[in-house]
């Protein structure tokens, strides 16, 4: 029986979409077979982060409405072998064409052929998040190192402690700027977490090629050596139970030569 | 007419009802009490006033609404009150709620809203966004960044003691202050209350005795 997770984090634009394709995709390649489920109804986007935005036929309004079996609905992510499947959400309604109960009837429905059902949450606390939020096992939260963003995490992170839910509520710090951290222009992770009193899932670099990749309709966490993609792949490792120490703050000095010829680069 | 007797005392006059009589026949014998004592004085203008004592018996609304209604048939007499000796389960829980010290060691996060009853020692996390309220007074060691209320709805007498530097606002009663994150007025043995001129204050807990002298008196009267 798999797992559901709802990815969320009350703001918009932290990362949940990014997070969500990125975290999947590291399963996938540790062999895991996941669903991802995009509940961001009006404003889908899973697909398009997935490169699979042409294949869209049924969506999951026609599923909960009896329009599609969820088969139908299912689409296979053809660069992995049987591991990654997205059911999308619909384009043409709004959040309130689910209801909490239809939401959590889907995932049980996906339960026995998956091992991780991940939901791709809307911004808000609205309809959309108790959609979400109602067929989840446990939670993702994703915020960003801005006070805005930290203080949604806060306020998400007690509403999904309100629900009791099976797994407690896990934190993502996405899109970390290592110079701006180390210089103490943002909060630092140890500060967030504390503040939050949730457990640290992990930490993601903010990164060039997570939107150049997403352009291309490519998760970054299909590039071995990247360094979000890296930080995705230790997620998904502690996902799986494993203690992965988390990646460091440090940066690398520029050496001489790259200063010399480098100069006007950042 | 043994059951129900007049009685006088030093805060006044009392009607004292056995509690292991038949409650028809004490309100009956309560009646023919009333009018007796209006006909050996039919031309008192002030009403007599009294309490009605009801001993180990505790009387329910209807109860209590029958015997106004008697009281009502005599101009001459006035009920001030019915006392009892005992109290419901549910009442005296209330009681204790709203009288105990209360221990709140949660997390309260960003649009969470705490109410409580009585005195509260917050061990606990107050983050931004949140409220902790009471009726009672606060004494706080735990860490504090949000709205702090102390005395709810408007009692003024109520105090806050500890740091409250962090915190957004502080409330006491009615009164609010925004707390100023650059002004460092706070420590762990400060005393927020409400003065003589309804102001909100600050002072050391040293202080209390001088400045709440009937608070600081409850607070020794309950060791």
């Amino acid at each position: 029986m798999g797992t559901s997770i709802v990815v969320t984090s009350g703001k918009g634009g932290v990362g949940k979409t990014t997070s969500t394709a990125n975290i999947g995709t590291a399963l996938a390649l540790l062999d895991k077979k996941v669903c991802l489920v995009d509940l961001d109804i009006g404003l889908r986007n899973l697909d398009v982060v997935l490169g699979l935005g042409n294949r869209i036929i049924y969506d999951i309004v026609d599923v909960a409405n009896g329009r599609a079996r969820i088969n139908q609905a299912l689409i296979k992510d053809k660069r992995f072998e049987d591991n990654l499947y997205l059911l999308p959400a619909a384009q043409n309604t709004d959040k309130d064409a689910l209801t909490p109960e239809q939401v959590t009837q889907i995932v049980d429905e996906l339960r026995p052929d998956f091992d991780f059902i991940l939901l791709d949450c809307p911004a808000g606390i609205e309809q959309g998040f108790k959609n979400a939020v109602a067929g989840a096992d446990g939670a993702i939260v994703v915020t960003t190192p801005e006070i805005s963003a930290v203080s949604d995490a806060d306020r998400v992170v007690g509403l999904l402690e309100e629900r009791e839910m099976k797994i407690a509520p896990r934190l993502v710090i996405n899109r970390i700027k290592k110079h701006m951290m180390n210089d103490g222009d943002t909060m630092d992770v140890d500060e967030i977490t504390k503040h939050l009193s949730v457990d640290l899932l992990g930490i993601v670099f903010d990164d060039d090629a997570v939107i150049r990749m997403s352009n291309k309709g490519q998760p970054v966490a299909l590039d071995p050596k990247d360094n979000a993609s890296k930080c995705y792949r230790n997620i998904a490792r502690r996902l799986l139970g494993e203690s992965v120490p988390l990646m460091t703050l440090k940066e690398a000095k520029p050496s001489f030569w790259q200063r010399l010829f480098h100069r006007n680069r950042k | 007419m043994s059951n129900v007797a007049l009685k006088g005392r030093k805060e006044g006059y009392e009607i004292v009802m056995d509690a292991a009589a038949d409650l028809n026949t004490c309100l009956l014998e309560f009646e023919q009490l009333l009018r007796h004592l209006q006909s050996e004085e039919p031309t008192r203008k002030e009403p007599l006033q009294f309490v009605l004592a009801t001993g180990d018996r505790l009387l329910t609304a209807d109860e209590q609404d029958r015997v106004t209604k008697i009281v009502a048939q005599f101009s001459q007499f006035e009920l001030r009150g019915i006392r009892s000796d005992v109290m419901t389960i549910a009442a005296a829980k209330a009681e204790k709620e709203r009288d105990n010290l209360h221990v709140e060691n949660r997390v309260i996060r960003s649009g969470q809203e705490i109410d409580r009853e009585g005195d509260v020692l917050f061990i606990g996390s107050l983050h931004a966004g949140g409220t902790l309220r009471t009726t009672g007074n606060l004494f706080i060691l735990g860490d504090v960044n949000g709205i702090i209320q102390a005395g709810f709805p408007d009692h003024a007498d109520a105090v806050v003691i500890g740091d409250l530097s962090h915190a957004t606002q502080l409330r006491i009663g009615d009164a609010i202050e925004i707390i100023d994150p650059d002004e460092q007025k706070y420590t762990n043995t400060t005393l927020s209350y409400i003065n003589e001129l309804h102001l909100l204050d600050h002072s050391d807990v040293a202080s209390l005795k001088t400045l709440k002298t009937k608070l600081n008196y409850e607070m020794e009267e309950d060791r």
